[in-house]
Formats: C-alpha cells, structure tokens, sequence
C-alpha cells in the first residue's frame, strides 16, 4: 500500500482517512460482501471487535464455543457458496477453532477465519495466550497469514478469500496482532476481487477420449461426488446422466447433488452403501468419478475396488488425480463445466440391460416390528412433515449413515454433513450457519446422543438468535457406530460406549426452549407434525433400538465380497419385500 | 528407493518454508536432502530439494503447486546443472601444506584460511567430486566440516512443464 503513503503524501487522502486495523477488517469483510460472522471475543481481539461495534453491516453472532463458530462458518458456507466467517482471540480461542478448520478442509469448504494474535513485541516470548497458530494450522488449512502491519491487513484479508473461493475451496487463516489491530493505514477497497476463479483447462484431447469410453462402455457408472455440488453442476449432470443412460452414484458428500427419486439414482456406495451399487461398482467396465476423490470409505480394499473398470476422473484438484487410483483418463478441470462439454461430446445411450442387472441386486428390504421408532421411519417422517424441502445436517455416527440411506434426497444441497473428518459435534452448530444462510428454508439437524452433546453449549446461541433449527436426537444410549464395531470386530465388548444423556426436556426449558421425547413408534407422527409446526427450534429426543446395526457393511479395507449384510432377528421379520 | 531433485521458486512469507516442508512430510515423501536458497529476485526464495520417491515424483509436484507460496515446481532431472558447496578445515603440520594444496587445487577449491596446524578449505562441485576430495583430505584428519546438498539450475530453456522421469 505504498501507493497509499504517497498519497497521503501528495495530499490527494487526508490523514482523517486512515483507519485502524479494525476499522480496516471490518471494512474489507465489508467489501468481501459478508454480512454475518461467528465468533467469540477475547483479549487479543478486542480492537476489531470494537470496531465492530459500530459497523452495521456486519452482524455478529456469540457463539458458545470457537469450534461451534468454525462449523457455524462451515455450514453457511455450504449452504450458500459464500465463504463463511468466524472469528476468535488468540491462544484458548484459536486452538479451539483447530477441529472446524480441519473439518472444512477435508470436506474443501470456503472459510476464512480471523483470530488475534499476541502484539508483534510479544510473540516468541510465551507471551499470555500466544499460540503459534501458523503452526499449529498449516496442517489443516489451504492457506495461512500472519499480517504484520496495518498496511497489509486488507490486502491480506482480500487474499484469503481469494484463496478460500478459488479452485477447489478450502479454510483460509488470518493471524493479526492485537498492535496491529489498533494501528492506522489507510484501506483502499478493491476494484474488483483479485484473483479470478480457476476453473481448470480443458485438455481437448482427454475431453474426446472420455466422451469415447463413455460412448463404448457397455456397464458404466458415473460417481458424483462433491465437486458436483460445488460447481452448481446439478443440471449438467443430469443431462450427461440422462443422455448416456449411465446410473448415477452419489458419494456422501455428493448427496443430494443428484434427485435420489431419478430412475437413474443408485445412491451412495462404499462402506455403508447399499449392495447393490458396491455390486454394480464391482461389475461396472467403466466410472466416470466426477469431483470427488476416492475415499477409502468409497472404495475399500483399493486392489479390489472396480476391478473391471477404466476409470475417468474429473477434478478441479490436480493433487487428486492419479492419487488414490489408476485412471484412464484425468481431467483437471471444474466438474460442471467438464460435464457441460462432455454432455455435447457424448451420444446418446440406452443400458436397459446393464440397469436391469443392477435392479436385481437390489437386496429384500424386511419391514421390522418394533415398538420404538426405526431409523428409516424418522427420516420419513421428517420428510413427510418438511415436504422433503428441507436441508438436513447431520451429526457422524449411525445416524449420520441412516440419514445418508433413508432420507431420499431429491433436492439440490439439502444433505450437509461433516464426510472427510467425521466431526461429531458438527451438527448442531452447521445448522445454526445453514440457517442464517437460508433462512427461508427449513433446517433439521439429525445427531446421535454423543455427537449431540458434544457441541451442545450451542443450543445458547440458538435461543439468543431466535434460530428455527429442528433438531432430532437419535438415542441409542450408545456411541452407536463404535459400539457397532465393537459388536463386530471386537467380540461385542462394549468398551466406554454406553453413553448417558441428560434430561433434555428440562435441557431445552433450561435454554427456553421446546422438547419432546418418543418412546413409542404410535407417539412419532404427532411428535414430527408437532416439532414442524412449532415456530422456533425444537427437540426431539426419540429412542431408537439400541443395539440396532448400520447395514450394509463393508469392513474398514476390504472389498464387497466381504459384505456384512442384514441380518434382522427371526422374531422382528414380518415379510421379505423384493426390491426396495 | 530411488531419489528425485525438484526445485522450487516460492514467495517468501510467514511459514512458507514451514507449509513446504511440512506438506512433504505429511504426505509421506521423506526429505533426503534441502537448500534454502535467494534469488535475484525481492521476496522469491528458492529451493532445491531431494526427496525419496522417485515413483511419486508427479504427486509431489501436485500437491506442492497446491500451496499458494509456491510459485514454481520443476523436476530438476535431465538438463540440469546440479552443484554442492563445502567447507572443511583439515589438520594440517607445516610440510603437508603443500601436498595438501595440490589435491585442493585439483578439486577446483580454494584455502581460505590457514594457521600453525591447520587449514580451511571451500569448494564447489557435483556430489562425487566433493566426496572424492573428501576422501582425499580424511587421512590428514578432518576436524570440522560443513557441505550443502545441491543446489539445481536449469541449464537451457527453463523447464515450465513438469517432465515425466
Ligand atoms: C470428535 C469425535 N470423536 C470421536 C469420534 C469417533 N466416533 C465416530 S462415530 C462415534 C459414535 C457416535 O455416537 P452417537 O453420536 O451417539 O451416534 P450414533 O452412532 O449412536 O448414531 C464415535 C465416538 C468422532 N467421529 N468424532
Ligand atoms: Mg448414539
């Protein structure tokens, strides 16, 4: 901002124009069009929140813990392609934000979090509550800024949202010293954002090789994962989809970027996918993976994972490619622009016999007779009462998994979850972020009985913004998914997973709020039409079976052939339904 | 395993060096050796690293441009020059001066400091002439000494594109 000096030295700014650091920070978040920021004030931070008091076009929300406003930034940030903002002190409040920036980089999430540092005489000296948090982040951000003086905090703050947005998005830090905070420069809002979005080149030559594998592929599937949601590709996708007759596979971030009613949607596939897409997977002769990245939970056993397959992979990530898999053809480019072009280049198609195939996979569902309500019927139910338009948020655990299997996504970014990390705690607080980002759309949280007091302090900042969030609690009295593993693959000794809850009934009073416990499968109805209808946010604690499995299973490093699938008790079976 | 030399061009900031280095040992590809280097340039550093692997050597390079500081990879394979600087300060009695001097001098080095019983020398050069002059200079007792690992230039053209190994 040299530029800026000579100004001043030339008369053209008056010296009046200079503004803190603060000033600055609010002004350029400002300029970045962010108008709400979670965060949590602290010694190290005090001048920009001062500033802060008196900027109207940024509203702040007190969250109840750092890491609840990490995934508060997360959750809006996947809710509306807009990068989400939080804010924390340094040291205690930085650290705090470590698991959010972790979780919003594997999951390649557009945050930029702000926390303040020790004054620049102080840091290296073990000064009250320095941390190193360069350090401590790098492993877990795209990118991170340690802003040395005044002068450079707006371009530093426009660089990290640059970065945050730009090709595959990912967490940016800002690092800012309290001295600096309170030191004057002068800001210049920039003209336009600095660095345009990279959207990859298009290689004409991969482009004309895929469109020919795809064109000659007789069993071919087509993997989308969440670069798909990212890019806004649901309608390329489609097309591509529809002209090729290729099914679709959702991975568990690419949920919902694809209708789960389409006649073409095969759902999610991997550890906890249904039999019948890892089958088609094994079968398949050729995948065309679009913006997701081969997760081992998606492919098991990688020597054994579509054994038969050529594989296309588009990504934005050149890092991606070649990464985990041996692929036919490698795309570095964005997803939908990538499927717009092959979507021109690729000819019609019919694979009625290689659907029928996968149709007869389809394992028996068996309709269970029990008391307390099921997974699947709570899905429906929030289904039925949200009239499917709803965004669900869900927690990790079992509950996460039945919300993945049994929702039946049909609409564009309506499944947000915490995939790569496996966060628990993230429900609740992504919601919270998903609601201010689309108020007008209804937002239910979905946590198992751990994951949900794991960031419950947040049911505070629910009640204080007045926040229309539903939350369901799926009680098992267990960390279910442990404990599950436990049942398989440690001679079912249940070690530290029974887990008590608290009362949340007079929880949700303590926080004025509304809460309702099911007991009985008869009570759910009311409960869910209740919970729907009721304005503000609400709780449903609902009992579910408690030692009730994830199924299908594909043991952590394996392959399909060692699929664990249901196995309902005798006494529950009322009927074997072919197909589903 | 095979080793492999990539250079890299970065812009020096807070924890660039840090995020390069630690990305390589995250990801698995063990840093044989490392040069910390300037450039004619303000704010860009250099570096020039030797990494097991040579397998994954495109990986590498993938994920080091994903790094915002990082301005450039090149694999520094065929087509350039690589070179190792060393000083060694070598016991040394008054009538093995001058033996000592011709094997310096055959290495290309220079003494650079001398006193009673001893002697400093630097050189420059490709790995295995510093280690045959090492070998040379041992049986007089090496009492201290100090080499880089390479430094990599591109001889012709600069290699932009990432070439295969
Ligand atoms: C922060 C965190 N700690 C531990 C785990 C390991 N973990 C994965 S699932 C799970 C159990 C979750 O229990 P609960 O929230 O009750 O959900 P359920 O599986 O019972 O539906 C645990 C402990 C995790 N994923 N995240
Ligand atoms: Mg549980």
């Amino acid at each position: 901002m040299a530029v800026a000096s000579e100004a001043i030295d030339a008369g053209e700014i008056t010296p009046e124009e200079r503004q803190t650091g603060g000033e600055i920070m609010c002004a350029a978040l400002v300029a970045e069009g962010v108008r709400v920021v979670f965060g949590y004030p602290g010694g190290a931070i005090m001048p920009f929140y001062d500033a802060l008091h008196t900027c109207d076009d940024l509203y702040h929300v007190l969250v109840r813990h750092e890491q609840g406003a990490t995934h508060a930034a997360d959750g809006y940030a996947r809710a509306t392609g807009k990068v989400g903002v939080c804010v924390a002190t340094s040291g205690p409040g930085a650290t705090n934000m470590v698991t959010g920036l972790a979780n919003a980089f594997m999951d390649s999430v557009p945050i930029v979090a702000i926390t303040g540092q020790v004054a620049r005489p102080a840091i290296g000296k073990d000064s009250f509550q320095e941390t190193d948090v360069i350090g401590v982040t790098i492993p877990v951000t795209k990118h991170n800024i340690l802003v040395r003086s005044a002068e450079e905090l707006g371009p530093a703050i426009h660089e990290a949202f640059a970065i945050a947005r730009s090709g595959r998005p990912g967490p940016v830090l800002i690092d800012v010293p309290k001295d600096v905070q309170f030191e004057h420069a002068v800001y210049r809002r920039p003209e336009r954002p600095p660095t345009p979005m990279q959207r990859g080149s298009h290689d004409e030559d991969q482009l004309c090789k895929a469109a020919d594998l795809i064109d000659s592929a007789q069993q071919p599937l087509i993997i989308a994962g969440h670069g798909v949601i990212l890019s806004n590709g649901y309608e390329a996708l489609r097309v591509l989809a529809e002209k090729t007759d290729i099914p679709v596979i959702t991975t568990l971030l690419g949920i919902s970027c694809f209708p789960e009613s389409h006649p073409l949607s095969l759902g999610m596939p991997g550890m906890h996918g249904s039999a019948s897409t890892n089958r088609a997977i094994d079968e398949a002769d050729l995948l065309v993976a679009i913006g997701m990245r081969f997760d081992d939970r998606v492919t098991g056993k990688i020597s054994e994972f579509a054994p038969r397959a050529r594989i296309i992979h588009v990504d934005i990530e050149a890092a991606e490619l070649e990464k985990v898999v041996r692929t036919e053809v490698a795309i570095n480019a964005d997803a939908r622009a990538t499927m717009e072009r092959l979507g021109e280049m690729v000819s019609e198609r019919s694979h009625a016999e290689w659907k029928s195939k996968i149709g007869g996979w389809k394992s028996p569902t068996y309709t269970v007779e029990h008391d307390l309500p099921q997974p699947v019927d709570i899905l429906a139910e929030i289904k039925r009462v949200s009239g499917g338009e709803a965004i669900l948020v869900t927690d990790v655990g079992q509950n996460q998994m039945w919300a993945a299997q049994h929702y039946g996504y049909d609409h564009p970014n309506t499944h947000i979850t915490s995939g790569g990390l496996g966060t628990m705690g993230f429900a609740l607080p992504a919601a919270m972020g998903v609601k201010f980002g689309q108020p007008d759309t209804a937002v239910w949280a979905v946590a198992g009985d751990g994951g949900f007091q794991m960031n419950i302090q947040e049911l505070a900042t629910i009640a204080a913004e007045g926040l229309e969030i539903k939350v369901v609690i799926m009680n098992n009295g267990y960390l279910g998914m442990v404990r599950q593993w436990q049942k398989f693959f440690h001679g079912a000794r249940y070690s530290a997973t029974p887990i008590t809850s608290p009362n949340y009934i007079l929880l949700a009073q303590a926080y004025g709020l509304n809460a309702r416990r099911v007991d009985h499968v008869d009570e759910m109805r009311e409960a869910m039409e209740w919970a729907a209808s009721t304005p503000g946010c609400t709780i449903l604690d609902i009992a579910i079976e408690q030692e009730r499995n994830v199924y299908p299973m594909i043991p952590s490093g394996q392959s399909v052939a060692a699929m664990i699938e249901d196995t309902v008790p005798e006494r529950f079976r009322t009927g074997e339904a072919a197909g589903e | 395993m095979s080793e492999a030399t990539l250079t890299l061009r970065f812009s020096e900031g807070t924890g660039a060096v840090d995020r390069i280095i630690g990305l390589l040992r995250r990801r698995g590809f063990p840093i044989a050796g490392m040069t910390l280097e300037r450039t004619h340039a303000d704010g860009v550093g250099r570096m020039t690293v030797v990494v097991d692997g040579l397998n994954h050597i495109e990986q590498v390079t993938r994920h080091l441009r994903r790094l915002p500081d990082v301005l450039e990879v090149t694999n520094a394979g065929a087509g350039t020059i690589q070179r190792e600087f060393a000083l060694a300060r070598v016991h040394c009695v008054p009538d093995q001066r001058s033996e000592l001097e011709a094997i310096i001098q055959h290495y290309g080095g220079r003494v650079i400091s001398t006193g009673e019983e001893y002697l400093a020398v630097e050189a420059s050069g490709r790995r295995d002439e510093l280690d045959a002059m090492f070998s040379e200079l041992m049986p007089y007792g090496i009492e201290e000494s100090a080499r880089t690992n390479p430094m990599a230039l591109h001889a012709g053209a600069p290699a932009t594109e990432w070439q295969t190994v």
